[in-house]
């Protein structure tokens, strides 16, 4: 697993950011979005820093068994920075394995298959399974 | 004849006297039996006035000259002065009867001398007179009678002719022919000629002259007495100016009428006689003429008669001012003749005669006296017939009382006259209505200042309306009511503020205000009474009386109290009457209740203290009692109610001790559970609770199940107090009574003994297992019963999966793999049944549970050794099938595994999806071994800090 150990000053604004995201899903529901504001910003905004400690918050929320949280908020992170790979994945398995979203699950498996440098078999296997059980 | 002299009409308006004058005067005789015998009265003759000297002197020298001439004409003429001098002065001249005869006789001599010679030098007339006179004077009536005779014929024109024709129908008349007497008195009478002063007198003997002929002449007789009575009494003024000489004939007048009336229709005849007299134009005289007769019938016995002319005067003369007199000659004439009667009858129509005001008010005072004598005899008559008479008391009280009125309005005893009016009307009142009786006590009480009784008759109209208001008389017409004796009752004490009787009355207007419900009213009448000066220690007491139960009624404890404390104190005083005495024991129950009262308003107006020790000083007034039992156990619930618990519980303990038969004790109990319970103490509350169960006391009649709700109140005060151990043996002694549950309440409440004993008691599964049993047995649930159960379910399922995972698979096979299935079987039971009875709470854990059976078993399976015997290739046959038998118990393991997983969506993420995904992640890491990816976040070059 890995654990973030360090803090810089951007993961703390983007900390700062996720948490005011999750507060305003939680009180809005999971289609909203955030708006633009000095306190929020542009998600658009964000910098390779703030994806990377998104993704690692959305984690921490698995971990607290919040997985639609998780999700909102990787789906966030994919908006401003949809070609990170690890989002993609990790998207991925919370949609298979804690909200049974198999096709969501698919969607962003291929996604990352496609943004990863080179294949990954494991993952090409879990396409094909779930390839076969959605038929 | 008795009482004679009342019929005597005042005469004396006759008596008034004629001026002295000289007369000379025929006697004509007096009355004898029979009308042959009647002679009518005197008849003077008046002359002219006497000279103003001494008539004796006068007479000396007319005597002395009489004597000494022998001229006939001078004696003559001495004589005549002489007798006209006696006549006129009624003085004795000096002539004996005798010598005045022999005069008289010397004078005829000279007379006869005279007339023979011729040779009389003055009027012959006149000596025709004179010598008729001397006659007369001598006895020598027929000689007189041819002298007058001679005058009438020889000088008819002379001034002497009247006298001279009355005097020879004089002469007639005393001789008995009244004919001719008649004949004379008319011509004196209704002739041409004037007979002055000798008219009337005529009328009145022409009168007797025809009365004297007999019963046939006496409506012309009776006719000339009525003219000579106009002519003597022409008005109301003549009445009192009477001439002496007219005395005597105007009564004969009156007598003789009288007595021809009486002897022919009576009254009838008088107005007979009378008419055509206009009767508003009465004669002064008609009363006497009626009072004659009237008197003449009542010496003659004849009662009646005198009555009925009495009473005619009246109801012909209806205004006559004497009618009075009249009527009461007639009560007189009744009493007189014996006729009780009569007399009150006619009494009461003097009286209704003189009814009116005004009629009254025209009486003379003697007849308003004799009105008055009247009425007070007729209402004293009718009070007493009304004492006596059983058969018509009514009548005769009510006749006596307009009496009494009647008086009361005209005596100066006004007061006392209303009293017995007002005494008379009661009397009538007790069968009708009393109203009348009222307004007479009311007058004499106080419209009379000077009536000595008058506050006896103020409280008679108070008694009165008093006696009305309580039935004890008919209704008045007013219908009186309480507020009208309190009206009598302020005037009474008002007026009478001194009279003893006075407190009494305002005390026993207070008791029927009481009564009434008026409170205001009752309480000021007894504070009236009480205060009154003149109060009796009695007054004094029904006051007080009166003034407690208004204060009580008016929720004024305090008050009230006061009040009882001086009814009380009244009796125990030396003044207490028996009844006062007799009344102490009620007082005194009543002051305990007043005192409870006080307790129970303090108590509701939160003033705990004071409210218990009112309750508590019940016992220094009445100990012992009901009421002071009840304050103790209410100053205990007081203070209970005010959370004070520790002094209410050591009330509740004192009371106990002190009354522990009363009916009150039993209730103890409960109320110190109560204040143990609130104050924290639970194991004190339950210990009560076992000594209730365990000790009947007042409650002999309580069975098991009074005795084992006790018992279970307990236990749950000592799970409270954590005292487990009682708790579970009471717990544990009721299951094992066998009780079944009956309701959904019961249920639960074996449910949860069952529970709390699984929980800390040492026989845990045993409990458990009958807690899932009656839960699946139970038509009722909880939700806390059914996951009790479920949970035991469970606990129990993991236990038989722990035998059943603890049972090795050995050789020979088939008897441990029975024995791993039925412990199998059995844990999978124990599942099923939590899942039915916690369903979806239950449900991860449970299928979790299941589905490590099955891996348990496919593990079991595999890890079996095989026997020894085989070979080696009978080995691998034998663990191709171990496998064969073992894969379907892992498919199955993973089926349930992943059907737990898929309730993450419907049953949200848990501990047991969570081991369950930990296994499939194991059985299938293909599909779950999903690692996540954590970034590391790059470090910037530069710091925007």
């Amino acid at each position: 697993m890995h654990e973030q150990k360090y803090v810089c000053l951007p993961a703390l604004k983007t900390w700062a950011f996720c948490c005011a995201l999750s507060a305003s899903l939680l009180l809005g529901g999971c289609a909203a979005k955030p708006m633009a504001t000095p306190e929020h910003p542009d998600p658009a905004a964000l910098s390779p820093a703030d994806v990377a400690a998104l993704n690692n918050q959305a984690l921490r929320l698995k971990e607290q068994n919040r997985y639609r949280e998780a999700a909102v908020l990787l789906e966030t992170g994919l908006q401003s920075s949809p070609d990170v790979a690890e989002l993609h994945y990790n998207l991925g398995v919370i949609s298979e394995l804690y909200l049974l979203d198999l096709d969501r699950a698919l969607r962003h498996y291929r996604r990352y298959q496609e943004l990863w440098s080179g294949e990954d078999k494991k993952i090409t296997g879990w396409i094909a399974d779930l390839e076969r059980r959605l038929d | 004849m008795k009482g004679w002299g009342v019929f005597v009409l005042p005469l004396c308006l006759f008596c008034s006297l004629a001026n002295g004058q000289a007369s000379f005067r025929v006697e004509l005789g007096k009355d004898g039996e029979t009308i042959a015998d009647m002679r009518p009265v005197f008849l003077k003759f008046e002359t002219g006035p006497l000279p103003a000297i001494s008539p004796a002197e006068v007479a000396r020298r007319y005597q002395r000259l009489f004597n000494t001439t022998d001229e006939p004409a001078v004696r003559v003429d001495a004589l005549n002065r002489l007798t006209n001098i006696r006549d006129r002065s009624g003085e004795n001249i000096g002539f004996t009867p005798a010598e005045e005869a022999e005069v008289y006789q010397q004078a005829i001599q000279s007379y006869e001398s005279i007339l023979q010679r011729g040779a009389f030098g003055g009027r012959l007339d006149e000596l025709l007179y004179q010598m008729a006179k001397a006659y007369a004077l001598t006895g020598q009536n027929d000689a007189s009678a041819k002298r007058l005779q001679q005058l009438v014929g020889l000088y008819p024109e002379s001034p002497l002719v009247p006298e001279a024709r009355f005097r020879i129908a004089e002469s007639a008349f005393a001789a008995g022919n009244y004919v001719e007497a008649e004949a004379g008195y008319r011509e004196l009478v209704d002739g041409k000629g004037d007979a002055g002063e000798l008219e009337n007198k005529a009328r009145y003997m022409l009168g007797w002259t025809l009365f004297k002929q007999g019963p046939q002449a006496w409506e012309r007789a009776g006719r000339r007495f009525v003219a000579v009575l106009d002519e003597s009494l022409p008005d109301a003024g003549s009445l009192d100016e009477v001439p002496e000489s007219s005395v005597d004939s105007i009564d004969d007048t009156l007598r003789i009428l009288a007595l021809m009336a009486s002897r022919r229709s009576g009254a009838d005849t008088l107005i007979n006689w009378l008419q055509p007299e206009d009767r508003t134009l009465l004669r002064p005289w008609t009363p006497l003429v009626f009072d004659r007769l009237a008197d003449l019938y009542a010496v003659q016995g004849n009662a009646e008669a005198s009555v009925a002319t009495n009473r005619a005067f009246v109801e012909a003369f209806p205004e006559h001012p004497q009618r009075a007199a009249f009527m009461g000659q007639v009560v007189d004439v009744l009493n007189g003749a014996g006729k009780p009667d009569k007399a009150r009858i006619a009494m009461g129509d003097y009286i209704s005669l003189f009814a009116r005001q005004g009629d009254f008010g025209s009486l003379e005072p003697i007849y308003r006296k004799k009105w008055r004598e009247f009425s007070r005899f007729l209402a004293d008559f009718h009070y007493s017939e009304g004492s006596s008479d059983t058969d018509t008391p009514k009548r005769h009280f009510a006749i006596a009382a307009e009496y009494y009125e009647g008086l009361a309005s005209r005596s100066d005893d006004a007061g006392e006259f209303f009293r017995l009016a007002g005494d008379a009307w009661l009397q009538v009142a007790q069968v009708e209505e009393p109203s009348r009786a009222l307004r007479n006590f009311r007058k004499a009480g106080y419209d009379v200042p000077q009536y000595e009784h008058r506050a006896d008759a103020a409280w008679a109209a108070v008694a009165l309306v008093r006696a009305e208001i309580s039935g004890e008389v008919a209704a008045s017409e007013y219908g009186s009511g309480l507020e009208d004796l309190a009206a009598e009752a302020d005037r009474f004490t008002e007026h009478y503020a001194s009279d003893p009787r006075g407190p009494g009355l305002l005390a026993d207007l207070a008791g029927r205000w009481l009564e009434a419900g008026n409170n205001n009213h009752a309480l000021g009448y007894a504070a009236r009474a009480v205060k009154h000066p003149q109060a009796t220690p009695e007054t004094r007491y029904a006051g007080w009386v009166v003034t407690a139960n208004v204060r009580g009624n008016r929720a004024e404890y305090g008050l009230s109290e006061r009040a009882l404390r001086e009814t009380l104190e009244l009796t125990s005083g030396p003044s207490a009457t028996d009844a006062m005495k007799h009344e102490a024991s009620n007082h005194r129950l009543q002051l305990a209740t007043a005192i409870y009262r006080q307790g129970e308003q303090a108590a509701a107006s939160g003033q705990t203290a004071i409210a218990v020790a009112h309750f508590q000083r019940i016992e220094t007034v009445l100990p012992g009692s009901s009421t002071a039992i009840k304050g103790r156990f209410d100053a205990a619930n007081t203070l209970l109610r005010a959370s004070e618990w520790q002094p209410a519980i050591k009330e509740l303990d004192r009371f106990r001790t002190d009354y522990p038969r009363d009916a009150l004790t039993p209730e103890i109990s409960e109320k110190l559970v109560w204040a143990y319970t609130s104050s924290g103490q639970p194991a004190l509350a339950a210990r009560e609770l076992m000594s209730m169960a365990n000790n009947p006391g007042g409650r002999p009649s309580q069975g098991q199940e009074r005795i084992w709700g006790y018992r279970l109140r307990a236990a749950e005060l000592f799970h409270t107090a954590e005292a487990y151990e009682q708790r579970n043996a009471l717990y544990g002694n009721y299951l094992a009574t066998g009780s079944v549950a009956i309701d959904a309440d019961e249920h639960i409440r074996l449910q949860t003994m069952r529970h709390r004993l699984i929980e800390t008691g040492s026989d845990a599964a045993r409990w458990r297992a009958e807690l899932v049993s009656a839960e699946l047995e139970s038509s009722w649930h909880s939700e806390q019963t059914l996951q009790w159960a479920a949970r035991g379910s469970l606990v129990m399922g993991a236990e038989a999966a722990a035998e059943f995972a603890g049972i090795m698979l050995s050789i020979p096979l088939e008897t441990s793999l029975e024995r791993k299935q039925l412990a199998m079987e059995k844990a999978q039971t124990h599942f099923r049944n939590a899942e039915s009875l916690g369903g979806s709470v239950v449900l991860p854990e449970s299928m979790f549970r299941r589905a490590e059976l099955h891996r348990t078993m496919a593990r079991d399976l595999m890890a079996s050794t095989a026997p020894v015997e085989l070979n080696e290739l009978e080995q691998m046959q034998y663990r191709m099938l171990l496998e064969e038998e073992a894969y379907p118990f892992e498919e199955r393991a993973i089926a349930l595994h992943s059907d737990n997983h898929q309730r993450i969506t419907t049953g949200g993420f848990n501990v047991w999806i969570e081991k369950s995904l930990g296994v499939l992640v194991e059985l299938h890491p293909g599909r779950y071994e999903r690692p996540l990816r954590w970034m590391s976040i790059p470090t910037e070059a530069s710091d925007d800090a």
